[in-house]
């Protein structure tokens, strides 16, 4: 599809992009991602917001343990591991990181990176209760980051500027639900691993070109013929899908499973719901950002996120469940031996739960299981 | 009685081994603990700990007679509610002291590990059952939640009517209760705060977490309180603070003779007596003070006489935590001539009162937690353990760097380089489990200790050159 190839030539160029904002004197800001950092705000600033979102590979995984101990979150310690091997324009070029404190190994990833110098961050916290005082919390945080902003850009934040921000991301979800939504029938109109890949590619490309290349693509996907029926469909969920970690998609597409729907840090928390368009911009986001975000398994109780995981396994018409889990992310890790017997229950679905530090080594095993996995459902 | 002569070994008097007989007969029975277990428990302790120290003796009674209590608890009428550790903010010894002789609030898992585990060694089972159940092995998750699950499903202590839990300072703690109310459909009280100080704040504040803390605290208070029938009044809490503040003081007079050289104790001895303070349940506290305030005086009686475990002029560091499971990484410290006179938890700020700006009960716990650094966040830590290293005289950090803790598991990397930079003293990072034994090899750290041990000697015998 050419609205797929355009994407990756933008992906390529982005870089390029980013040094020549930079040398123009925009400021880039890098988020952690994960579904707490307004880009709404960064953008009404004028500055440019990059989600840090690359993994996947052993060596920064490796290089990060002369920073931190092997037992945070591997998608953490690679945060860690690409900055300092440098090369990751990204990583390089950004002049603020905005980190949202949701657990011990964001907050670990906040802490090393502040004591190391690694560049300059800032953090606001995201309380772990949806009550109003949690949501007064967050507001006050992201407000902090607001000024944060403003003294970054050196230019105040108006919120007709911030409403205008609104409208623009909100084009790019509603486009994002139009094109997820269309898997929920028999046959998916598109590979799980091109919609990660827009997704991913929605973390660093301009907002605008973003909403460009989603609608042509639903014009594309629109006239296309409807595709012949998929193997196994597979609900792929856990803690962070990153850009660079195909390893786990590849894998269930080879073995002739269909991801139909991904629920990770960086999935579908970004595009589900819409921030309100009327009131106060500000109070706008944090409901939207926090108050309706679907609660992460470090939430307490955390039953929203598993009630919702049943929902998309219905609505998605899913054969089969995939939890995919990086090392050390405890709170997944706990999640994940609940989940199978609560999906069993309710869904009368399996669930298939696998570990990953980006260790190579992990190819030829996780293999072996995926297809096993497939190849159960298919039988069936 | 098969298990007089331990539990007289453990400060128990012949009466009161007597009136409690049908109970120990009962918890044994539970327990599966029998003649030999009781003699390689008299083993145990005999070769663990400081048994010519009757303050500890008694400690270790306490200990004992607290598992007896919560293994029993249902089938004596009790409600039990449970609280991870550490504990936050008073809420569990306020319970504790209205539910007197009704209500028994205590941390299983504390408990079992000091005497299930470091007395009788017999934990590993329940370790092994809360990995089966829900906290896999190899993923470096913590024993006490382990113990916790395992204990609970395998029916060694029972389902409690109540969870409290904190949200934010152990992630795994709150993810062990949730586990706990999806399966058992236990109520729970949930605190939560979030660690988003910058590095450096501390010792300052910002005024949004205390009060976003103190009104967590709060609303927990009032929603403990529906659930129990019980509301917590201005007695409630003056008694509280008066049996607590006795204990903290006893805590507070141990560390002033830690300070002695040689130190009068090994660390590990004041561990488990200090510790009583965050496990027990209310009818067991006149016992743990009765142990602090036996301890006291037999400590200054050391200092007088200038003894201890090592002798004077030993090399002194600062630890964490000593592991508890067993004895044995603390003995490989003092075989290497290492004495631990203060560790992070014994510290001034965790048990002195601090003063607090704020007017509300609640604003004020909520303040003193938070400066007392755990819950503040990684710098605050770092803060008060620098501070140690002046109070204490120390020569050198050994920061027993926990395997399964996310709080502190980073704390060693961050601490080596700060300390050894800023105060120009040696770090020495061991990677241990406070309360697992299974996952670490004391062994393999010994060539580590010694050497370090080496290095302190020298670096302080260089010192006193003229």
């Amino acid at each position: 599809m050419k609205a797929l190839e355009a994407i990756d030539v933008h992906l390529k160029n982005r870089a390029r992009e980013l040094e020549r904002f930079k040398e123009e004197g925009r400021k880039i800001i890098g988020y952690y991602p994960g579904g707490y950092v307004p880009e709404e705000i960064i953008l009404a600033s004028g500055a440019i917001p990059v989600g840090l979102h690359r993994g996947g590979e052993h060596e920064p995984v490796l290089i990060a343990g002369a920073y931190l101990p092997r037992w945070y979150d591997t998608f953490i310690r690679s945060q860690i591991g690409f900055k300092v091997l440098g090369g990751e324009p990204v990583y390089d070029l950004m002049d603020l990181f905005v980190i949202p404190i949701t657990d011990n190994n964001v907050r670990i990833l906040g802490d090393a990176w502040e004591f190391y110098h690694l560049g300059k961050i800032f953090r606001f916290g995201v309380p772990h209760r949806k009550t109003e005082r949690a949501l007064t919390y967050y507001l006050h945080g992201i407000k902090a980051f607001k000024k944060e902003m403003e003294r970054e850009t050196e230019a105040s934040i108006a919120d007709v500027a911030l409403g205008e921000a609104i409208v623009l991301c909100n084009r790019e979800r509603e486009l994002f639900r139009r094109i997820s939504f269309m898997r929920r029938t028999d046959s998916s109109p598109l590979k799980g691993s091109d919609f990660v890949r827009l997704l991913h590619a929605s973390l660093w490309l301009d907002k605008n070109l973003m909403v460009e290349t989603l609608e042509s693509l639903i014009g594309e996907l629109e006239q296309q013929p409807p595709p012949p029926g998929i193997g196994p469909r597979i609900l792929l969920t856990g803690s962070t899908l990153a850009y660079g970690d195909s390893k786990i998609i590849s894998l269930i597409e080879e073995a002739g499973g269909a991801v139909v729907m991904e629920h990770f840090a960086e999935g579908l928390r970004n595009y589900w719901d819409d921030v309100a368009i009327i009131g106060n911009p500000m109070e706008a986001l944090a409901d939207a950002y926090f108050h309706r975000r679907i609660a992460p398994a470090w939430f307490r109780p955390s039953k929203e996120n598993r009630d919702f995981l049943i929902r998309l396994a219905k609505e998605f018409l899913a054969d089969g469940v995939v939890w995919y889990n990086l090392m050390y992310r405890d709170c997944y890790t706990v999640q994940s031996t609940l989940v199978p017997k609560l999906m069993k229950d309710a869904t009368g679905l399996s669930t298939l739960v696998i570990e990953s530090d980006y260790d190579e080594e992990e190819a030829g095993p996780l293999r072996t299981r995926v297809e096993t996995f497939i190849e159960m459902i298919k039988r069936k | 009685m098969y298990y007089s002569a331990l539990l007289k070994l453990c400060g128990w008097e012949d009466e009161q081994i007597s009136r409690e007989k049908p109970r120990l007969d009962e918890a044994f029975g539970i327990l599966g603990l029998g003649p030999e277990d009781m003699q390689r428990a008299e083993a145990r302790v005999i070769e663990g700990y400081d048994m010519d120290l009757m303050g500890v003796r008694k400690a270790l009674g306490v200990w004992i007679g607290g598992m007896v209590d919560v293994v029993l608890s249902k089938r004596e009428g009790k409600r039990v509610v449970y609280y991870s550790f550490p504990p936050l903010g008073g809420l569990s010894g306020v319970i504790s002291v209205i539910g007197k002789g009704e209500i028994l609030c205590v941390c299983p898992e504390f408990i079992l590990d000091i005497a299930l585990g470091a007395v009788f060694d017999r934990i590993d089972p329940i370790l092994e059952a809360g990995e089966e159940k829900a906290l896999p092995p190899g993923r470096a998750l913590c024993g006490l939640n382990k113990i916790r699950i395992g204990a609970v499903t395998e029916g060694i202590i029972p389902v409690p009517d109540l969870l409290l839990a904190s949200s934010f300072y152990c992630d795994q703690g709150g993810q062990t209760d949730e586990w706990l109310r999806e399966v058992y459909g236990i109520p729970w009280v949930v605190m939560d705060n979030v660690m988003d100080s910058p590095w450096g704040e501390f010792p300052n504040l910002t005024p949004e977490r205390v009060s976003y803390l103190a009104a967590e605290m709060e609303s927990g208070w009032l929603e403990a309180a529906e659930i129990l029938g019980y509301q917590p009044n201005k007695e409630h809490w003056a008694a509280y603070y008066d049996l607590y503040s006795k204990f903290n003081q006893g805590i507070a007079e141990s560390n002033r003779s830690m300070k002695a050289d040689p130190p009068p104790v090994s660390q590990s001895n004041l561990q488990i007596v200090r510790f009583l303070r965050n496990g027990i349940s209310y009818n067991r506290f006149p016992e743990a003070l009765k142990a602090i305030e036996t301890l006291v005086p037999e400590l200054e009686a050391r200092v007088n006489k200038g003894i201890g475990p090592l002798p004077k002029g030993s090399p002194r560091v600062c630890s964490f935590l000593i592991p508890q499971r067993d004895q044995s990484i603390a003995h490989l410290f003092e075989r290497a001539g290492i004495a631990i006179p203060v560790t992070f938890l014994s510290y001034d700020a965790y048990t002195a009162t601090l003063d607090s700006t704020y007017t509300s009960l609640a604003e004020r716990n909520a303040q003193v937690e938070l400066k007392r650094g755990l819950y503040h966040g990684t710098s605050a830590v770092l803060h008060w353990t620098k501070k140690a290293v002046e109070d204490f005289g120390l020569d050198g950090i050994l920061w027993t760097q926990p395997i399964h803790c996310r709080p502190m598991s980073g704390t060693g990397y961050f601490f080596k380089k700060a300390i050894e930079e800023e105060l120009k003293i040696p770090v020495l990072s061991l990677e241990v489990d406070w309360y697992d034994n299974r996952v670490f090899s004391g062994e393999s750290m010994r060539t580590k200790i010694e050497t370090f041990g080496h290095l302190l000697a020298a670096r302080k015998a260089k010192r006193k050159l003229p």
